[in-house]
């Protein structure tokens, strides 16, 4: 009897603290709930997770401290989030992608139209703890030619990082870069080979999320990572010129002659072309709350808007492009891409 | 108790600095061709940091619920603890450690946050479905969830079916 009055009490501390614990979640909850069903309508916008601290962090605050919206985001690999939003299981009013292809994919049920604002270039992030730091040191403080970036890269026993071309579009365009300086600098031939390995090399390819974080560590020499990013996380980095870091739309035409090939999940292979990585954004229709969506576009295409993306490292375009039916842009967009 | 506190991203950042390729541990294991990043092994690892607690926590309990009396009997016998353990209490607390067992297996084959830090590519099932989900949508991603549901249950249910078993012949 004893024994199960002990089981009991055991079993009632055991219930206390996962009912404690579903509490603290909920009231986490409800906290984030009340953040998003206040007092009006809700800019509720999906984006390219690597906008995830621009967006939530420093826009989200001035646009409702301005517009008087509230703000609900989701971040996430921006295929990824199209498809959701495909499938119906996010109904965003906005969705920011970081070039076209994934906005293509919600045409023409939820969108046909997109404003590209701003671009993200490519850059070397690198590690002060490498045993290569005097070098990268060198070349990015322009001591030494650009090139010689690549040649180090190439040794032996560098440790290099990047994310998958099979599904990232950093990935593919770290690839690109790589064939654009080769040809730019005239590496010598079979240094592109030397660098990556294999286009699917397991001892380079990392999740996005852990890629700057590895490096972060010390555990890479150097990886792929976008202006913003490296600015964001304070990480000591090499700029890479118009011509081969893919952030400036003036030169796709350049950004065009090169390509990836990556094997497929399916047993194909897709082509990837190089192309700016720009970012595009656009509202979704038939999703609730359009007039806080059409806000959210128009106050980041306002100059503060602007202000606050371009002090986080993104280039913004001198004139946003419109992409698709410009006559499908809402009236009061337009008048914010004039 | 220190994974089980923690979010199992963070542990997989921490399991970087313990063996990636700069650290002294990386370094050994490099040494015996071993790599603790993106291979079968870090994979391993990472799911022995993310499940081990699980183990452990069930196993203490397992252990908690052998009757102190027979084991003290077993000494009054003359019989040494060592020949104590593997013959009183391992039997006694088996049908416990094997819910142990299993419940750290059910953890280690859907680990994620941690496996994807440290091994991301090539890709075990949870990180494969993850990604299946997030470029090619549910379609793709419910499949390979099952192919995992097919491959981590015959283990449990073999538990169950063994605890029965158990408890029938002790009967």
């Amino acid at each position: 009897m004893s024994i199960f009055r002990f089981g009991r009490n055991k079993a009632s501390l055991m219930v206390a603290i996962v009912v404690i614990a579903g509490l603290m979640d909920s009231v986490l909850d409800i906290g984030s709930a009340m953040a998003g069903t206040g007092a009006g309508q809700i800019a509720y916008v999906a984006y390219a997770g690597s906008l995830t601290l621009v967006n939530d962090r420093y826009l989200a605050p001035a646009f409702k401290r301005d517009t008087g919206f509230n703000y609900q985001s989701h971040a996430g690999g921006a295929f990824g989030v199209a498809n959701l939003i495909k499938a119906g299981e996010i109904q965003p009013n906005v969705f920011i992608s970081v070039g076209l292809a994934p906005i293509a994919t919600l045409e023409p049920k939820f969108t046909s139209w997109s404003a590209g604002f701003a671009s993200q270039p490519l850059v070397v992030a690198y590690s002060p703890r490498s045993p290569f730091a005097s070098q990268l040191n060198a070349i990015a403080a322009g001591q030494k030619p650009l090139a010689a970036l690549f040649t180090l890269m190439a040794r032996k026993g560098f440790h290099l990082g990047r994310t998958n071309p099979q599904t990232d579009p950093q990935g593919q365009a770290f690839i690109i870069m790589l064939k654009l300086a080769a040809k730019k600098y005239g590496l010598p031939h079979g240094t592109v080979e030397k660098i990556i390995g294999q286009i699917n090399n397991p001892a380079q390819i990392f999740a996005e999320t852990a890629l700057v974080s590895r490096l972060e560590a010390g555990q890479l020499d150097a990886c792929s990572a976008f202006l913003p990013q490296a600015i964001q996380r304070n990480l000591k980095y090499i700029k890479l010129p118009d011509a081969i870091n893919l952030g400036n739309p003036a030169m796709a035409h350049a950004y065009d002659t090169q390509s990836v090939t990556v094997a497929m999940k399916n047993g194909g292979s897709k082509t990837f072309k190089g192309t700016a990585l720009v970012l595009y954004m656009t509202t979704i229709s038939g999703t609730p709350h359009q007039k806080a969506g059409v806000s959210f576009v128009k106050y980041l295409l306002s100059p503060a808007g602007k202000k606050i993306y371009q002090q986080h490292g993104y280039q913004l375009l001198s004139k946003p492009v419109v992409a698709g039916d410009s006559n499908a842009v809402p009236q009061e967009i337009k008048a914010e891409l004039r | 108790m220190i994974p089980l506190l923690m979010p199992p991203l963070v542990i997989g950042l921490l399991l970087v600095y313990l063996y990636g390729p700069y650290s002294f541990l990386g370094h050994l294991l490099s040494m015996l061709h071993l790599s603790g990043s993106n291979s079968f092994f870090a994979v391993v690892l990472a799911e022995i940091y993310e499940a081990a607690p699980y183990f452990i926590l069930a196993a203490v309990a397992a252990f908690d619920q052998v009757d102190r009396a027979l084991i003290h009997t077993s000494y009054s016998l003359g019989i040494p603890p060592g020949r104590t353990f593997s013959r009183v209490t391992l039997p006694l607390a088996s049908p416990g450690l094997a819910v142990a067992f299993s419940m750290a297996w059910a953890r280690a084959i859907g680990a994620f946050g941690a496996v994807i830090v440290v091994a991301y590519y090539p890709q075990g099932l949870p990180v494969a479905i993850w990604v299946a989900l997030q470029e090619q949508g549910l379609g793709w991603a419910l499949p390979l969830a099952l192919i995992l549901v097919l491959v981590s249950l015959p283990l449990p249910l073999l538990t169950v079916l063994w605890r029965k078993h158990h408890a029938v012949n002790t009967n």
